[in-house]
């Protein structure tokens, strides 16, 4: 049992020591109270240190996820996304869960994967480009103001005008792009709930019947 | 059961058990699993929250040489219960009404 409780708290690290404390007491009480000895018994009931401790950090994350408001920023809100779509997955990776089912959820979190990096790269591209393509209009019009001040001008404007244009555009890309995380965010949480497999406590409870 | 109990009626299970008497982590798992399909890993957040909200204090007391943690209800848990139970009894009456063919004079 100790050693279970002591893989338990080694996954916990996400967690402030307070937190972990109070978890880890609580079920420590919890298997001493049970009178569950052996690892393996205590594996039969919770599940494996891992998926105990999956399931405590997606629980933390997905309930915070749940009571974010306005309140926070966005930049919190894409931050907590972030981690629990990472925390689902691990929980869904320590889960044990029919190859199909597997497959079909990392298949489906893979395509994600990829279509979310390509619209990074895709907008990182186009920020570059525009950037560079604005900088170089702007030398250029500095390299012809001798001979022509109207061109200098024409370039110079331009090279502003696109440089303005990408400011402008600037919260809405990040607008977009924090939405875009929130629904992965969700998407994985759907996943989650979907296909973990609930321990046997979750199944019926009533072995506990039974041993009194 | 195919049907999923909603963390509020949970809160309110819970609320009401401690009503009657102070409860430790297992022994309110086992009392909520004699009825209700429930796991550890769906009680602790829910202690937690309540804990957090005001609505159950915790005390310590030793047991073979050991410590138990016990959990209270506090006053605002009572409203917080009767809150709930409000809230359960007209939502049961209007689902029973729905499930029994849709009129509302039954």
């Amino acid at each position: 049992m100790l050693n279970y409780l002591d893989k338990f708290t080694a996954l916990l690290v996400q967690l402030t020591d307070d937190e972990r404390d109070e978890v880890v007491e609580f079920y420590r009480e919890y298997l001493l109270d049970a009178n569950i000895q052996e690892y393996d018994d205590c594996v039969a009931e919770l599940g494996t240190p891992k998926q105990l401790a999956r399931k405590v950090l997606a629980d933390y994350s997905i309930r915070l996820n749940e009571n974010l408001t306005a309140e926070t920023s966005k930049k919190k809100r894409s931050q907590t996304s972030v981690r629990t779509i990472w925390l689902v997955v691990l929980a869904l990776l320590s889960t044990p869960i029919t190859i199909p089912a597997l497959l079909v959820v990392l298949f489906a979190l893979f395509s994600l994967a990829i279509i979310v990096v390509s619209i990074l790269l895709t907008l990182g591209a186009l920020v570059i480009g525009l950037t560079l393509l604005a900088l170089a209009l702007i030398t250029a019009s500095i390299g012809v103001f001798s001979q022509s001040i109207w061109v200098a001008c024409f370039y110079l404007g331009v090279g502003l005008a696109i440089i303005g244009g990408e400011l402008l555009i600037a919260p809405l890309v990040i607008w977009l792009l924090g939405l875009i995380i929130q629904g992965i965010s969700i998407l994985t949480q759907r996943l989650y709930h979907r296909f973990v497999k609930k321990n046997r406590a979750e199944r019926g409870g009533r072995h506990h019947a039974q041993k009194r | 059961m195919a049907i999923q109990i909603s963390s509020e009626l949970l809160d309110g299970c819970v609320l009401a058990l401690l009503q009657t008497e102070d409860f430790y982590g297992y022994a309110l798992t086992q009392r909520l699993q004699a009825s209700i399909a429930i796991s550890e890993s769906t009680l602790y957040p829910v202690l937690r929250r309540l804990k957090k909200n005001g609505w159950v204090t915790t005390y310590d007391q030793a047991y073979q040489g050991r410590n138990r943690r016990y959990y209270q209800i506090t006053d605002n848990g009572r409203t917080q219960l009767t809150a709930i139970q409000g809230e359960w009894e007209t939502y049961n009456h209007a689902i029973n009404q729905l499930l029994k063919g849709g009129s509302t004079h039954a």
